[in-house]
């Protein structure tokens, strides 16, 4: 007999997590090793099932155009969508209207590609909980908008999933926060992530949640910090401007690996060094932070912060508290930047990277009805208005932002001409006054309207959006009754159609996809390992006394002697024969380094001799304050 | 008013649930926003009634209240928080709370023409300046002359909501039809101010993007 566990997923841009609630308390599964973090990142090789995690990303710099990072910012957008930068990273089908990476001799879209990443929850999960996880909370930046959430739910249904509701990531923040330190009063949630920034204001009182209002950038994260650091270390390195096509190229991907690196290694550390190339460059806090793109990028979060509370009708004073949401948030300049605004210290209580999932696990244990709880009740709004363009290219707002979803709103158009048969309907989302600046979700043609005088047909359009914040858009001739529903489903998204022949061929091989994925996963990391162990014992061996030596190195041949054997359990039996170890070497290694550094030795002669084996991680090395 | 509850055949005041057997009640057909809030019908509510009643129904009809009950019930719960939902924009908001009322009492503004015809000329030609102006700062990228005209806006606004309110106020004590016809002039008036702030707000938002 199985146990069914609903679940909170966070699909994030940079890693992903999975949480469910265990006698009321939630906790995250741990996808990768001993964290909870698997990187969102989907390496497809020219055989076999796509691997997905880390052992993903230590694939993406050797093979940039068949692994797939940040897939989140790809969702529901099409190939006109994506700046230059997106598509340059890729091999893109070029006529497809709906992003198709060609990786590794096939063609994925976005959304099959996040279904990757959440079966490798999934299935990751289970294996810890021991249980069958059919139903999910997702959860997705409040500011989202249509499509985005669309592809979002695709995504969850093609991994197999029943997705139960589509939260957004503050909201589910703020019940976690709400329910384990019973919070009351009127809140901000500031969550700047990988990819995305998201600020809402929220009501607290009594168990309901009510998002007030939400503002936020889909295009602003801790990815574009971590190019800024990048363009700095190049400069320093370089003694000019770096020009990224030249001086970087195809090293990008692992060079931006190495800015992020640098980038949390300076959340603790005043200082730190980065290596790039083979050259290493100290980096120092304060440079970080007197970056103007870098001020820039943390003014805008502010100023966005500044728009939802007004839009809430509050100023920074009238709140209780702020809090902080997204790893981005740990860097010191934003949480003193964050405090300045609102006058006082944010909370930061509840990790910031699982705190998401932790709220998605709640809000999926209150649907699926385990343990419901009459006093827990969350009221979300739609982050954009939506309406329809009208004459002159005008935009006529139907549904305002910041509405609690679900919601409706109906408005009678009438034809302007004589005769006139047919009628146009777009559908708009955002804030613009044009209908041409907004997001178009959708066109559709009313057809049949009876032959009448311009102005005397009167045709009623309604639009209902659900509590997924999805929409649905129907229109009515009132005097025939003619009427035409859709589902706002946008031209770059994927046909209810394409959707269901995805599922079928994923049901078909889940089973077999997953074992050899694991597999997969578990010869990268194998191969990483050994790898790793060999050029560890070529620079310092001399650390070692000659018998912990032997047995390292036979640890080592047995472990590469399994690697062409088909069994995952074997595998895994010699590679944690060989972690446990490599790691009082690894112990060994630190302390002599340490030693070393304190004796005065050059920090860029300490990083040089011991660089990272294949080159596959730029080593980032912290400096030691004597 | 009582009616007979659907699911346990008991007779129960009209509202959301039945107190005997706590199942939804349907929704009646055609309920005004002020009837699905158990509100009365009139436009000075007291904002914290209007919030208070909202919550308390949200905490009966809400959908994940009832994501374990019978399809129908499930139905049930998705129209009352819809109609709970869109009864809260519009009467919360003081411009779209009065052109709602004045609709349900048989004043239409959003029929065409009729507008136009409430508007004194005065009036119009100051829209037309202030327009004008928001179009030249906005041209310049002149940010502080945009928030400028945007504070005279609001400022003209609160004047005529305070004629409104008095208006309304009025109607609901002498009966007397002459005080609506007041009220949409104002109404209309609101309406145009409201338009001018939209226009405001998105040329912030363009000096945001530009920053």
């Amino acid at each position: 007999m199985t146990v069914r566990i609903p679940v909170g997923i966070d699909l994030g841009t940079t890693h992903s997590l999975i949480a469910r609630t265990a006698g009321g308390v939630p906790a995250c599964a741990r996808v990768e090793g001993p964290s909870s973090l698997l990187p969102s990142v989907v390496h497809y090789g020219q055989a076999g099932a796509p691997v997905v995690g880390k052992a993903a990303k230590e694939l993406a710099a050797e093979h940039p155009a068949d692994t797939i990072v940040s897939v989140k910012r790809f969702m529901g957008r099409s190939l006109g969508d994506l700046d230059d930068k997106a598509r340059a990273a890729y091999r893109l089908e070029p006529e497809s209207a709906v992003p198709r990476f060609l990786a590794g001799g096939k063609s994925v879209t976005a959304v099959e590609v996040s279904a990757e990443i959440l079966r490798a929850l999934k299935s990751q999960a289970e294996r810890e909980w021991g249980g069958a996880i059919a139903q999910a909370v997702i959860t997705v930046p409040a500011y989202f908008d249509d499509a985005q959430r669309q592809a979002t739910k695709d995504a969850g249904r093609l991994a197999g999933l029943e997705v139960l509701r589509i939260i957004n990531e503050p909201t589910a923040a703020a019940l976690a926060y709400g329910l384990d330190k019973k919070i009351n009063g009127r809140f901000a949630v500031y969550d700047l992530g990988g990819g995305t920034f998201d600020l809402s204001v929220l009501a607290l009182e009594d168990g309901l949640f009510r998002v007030l209002s939400t503002r936020g950038d889909t295009a602003l994260g801790g990815d574009d910090f971590d190019r800024a650091l990048l363009k700095l270390a190049l400069e320093k390195m370089l003694g000019r401007a770096p020009d990224f096509d030249r001086d970087v190229g195809p090293q990008l991907r692992r060079f931006l690996y190495a800015a992020r690196a640098a980038k949390e290694a300076l959340t603790d550390s005043p200082n730190t060094q980065i290596e790039l190339a083979g050259s290493a460059v100290n980096l120092e806090r304060a440079e970080l932070e007197q970056l103007p793109e870098v001020r820039g990028l943390v003014d805008r979060t502010l100023r966005i912060a500044k728009m939802a509370l007004r839009d809430a009708g509050l100023s920074p004073s009238d709140l209780d508290g702020v809090v902080l949401v997204g790893g981005m948030t740990r860097m010191p300049l934003v949480r003193s930047a964050v405090g300045a605004l609102f006058g006082k210290p944010p909370l930061a209580d509840l990790n910031p990277d699982e705190v998401v999932a932790l709220g998605a696990a709640i809000q999926a244990d209150l649907l699926a009805g385990a343990s419901p709880r009459e006093d827990v009740l969350l009221l979300d709004v739609n982050p954009l208005s939506l309406g329809l363009e009208t004459m002159g290219g005008v935009v006529e707002k139907l549904i305002p932002r910041n509405s609690t979803i679900p919601t409706t709103a109906a408005q009678v158009f009438t034809t302007f001409k004589d005769g006139q048969a047919a009628m146009d309907i777009h559908v708009v989302q955002g804030e613009r006054e044009l209908a041409a600046d907004n997001r178009s979700l959708a066109r559709f043609r009313l057809s049949g309207i009876p032959p009448v005088a311009a102005g005397m047909a009167r045709v009623e359009v309604t639009f209902a959006i659900d509590a997924d914040g999805i929409l649905r858009v129907s229109a009515k001739e009132q005097s025939t009754g003619i009427a035409q529903a859709v589902e706002a489903r946008p031209s770059h998204g994927l046909s209810e159609g394409e959707i269901d022949r995805m599922l079928m061929e994923a049901i078909d091989h889940a089973d077999k996809d997953v074992e050899d994925r694991l597999l997969r996963e578990a010869k990268v990391r194998a191969q990483q390992d050994i790898d790793e162990t060999r050029k560890r014992i070529a620079d310092h061996g001399f650390l070692l006394p000659e018998a912990e030596r032997q047995l390292l190195e036979l640890a080592v041949l047995n472990l590469e002697a399994a690697l062409p054997e088909s069994d995952l359990a074997t595998l895994q039996m010699h590679q944690q024969m060989l972690t446990g170890l490599s790691n009082p070497f690894a112990e060994r290694l630190m302390t002599y380094e340490l030693e070393r550094a304190v004796k005065g030795h050059q920090a860029s002669e300490f990083v040089d001799s011991a660089r990272s084996p294949v080159g596959a991680t730029a080593a980032v090395q912290q400096k030691v304050q004597s | 008013m009582t009616a007979l509850c659907p699911s346990c055949q008991k007779s129960c005041e009209a509202g959301a649930v039945c107190a005997s057997c706590g199942a939804l009640l349907p929704l009646e057909p055609g309920a005004s926003h002020f009837q699905v809030l158990g509100l009365p019908e009139r436009y000075d509510l007291g904002d914290d009634r209007l919030e208070a009643r909202f919550k308390e129904l949200h905490k009966l009809v809400h959908p994940d209240r009832h994501a374990q009950r019978a399809p129908d019930q499930r139905r049930l719960a998705l129209q009352w928080t819809t109609a709970l939902n869109d009864a809260h924009r519009v009467l919360k908001h003081p411009l779209a709370r009065a052109v709602y009322l004045l609709r349900i009492r048989g004043i239409d503004l959003e029929k065409p023409g009729v507008q136009a015809a409430r508007m004194p000329v005065e009036f119009l030609e100051e829209v037309m300046d202030q327009r004008e102006a928001l179009g030249l700062a906005k041209a310049r990228g002149d940010l502080e002359t945009v928030r400028q005209l945007a504070g005279q806006s609001r400022e003209r606004a609160e004047f005529e909501l305070g004629k409104l309110r008095e208006h309304f106020e009025q109607f609901e004590l002498t009966g007397q039809r002459e005080e609506l016809h007041r009220a949409a002039a104002s109404a209309t008036v609101l309406k145009y101010l409201q338009r001018f702030e939209e226009e405001v707000e998105a040329a912030e938002m363009d000096a945001l993007e530009l920053e």
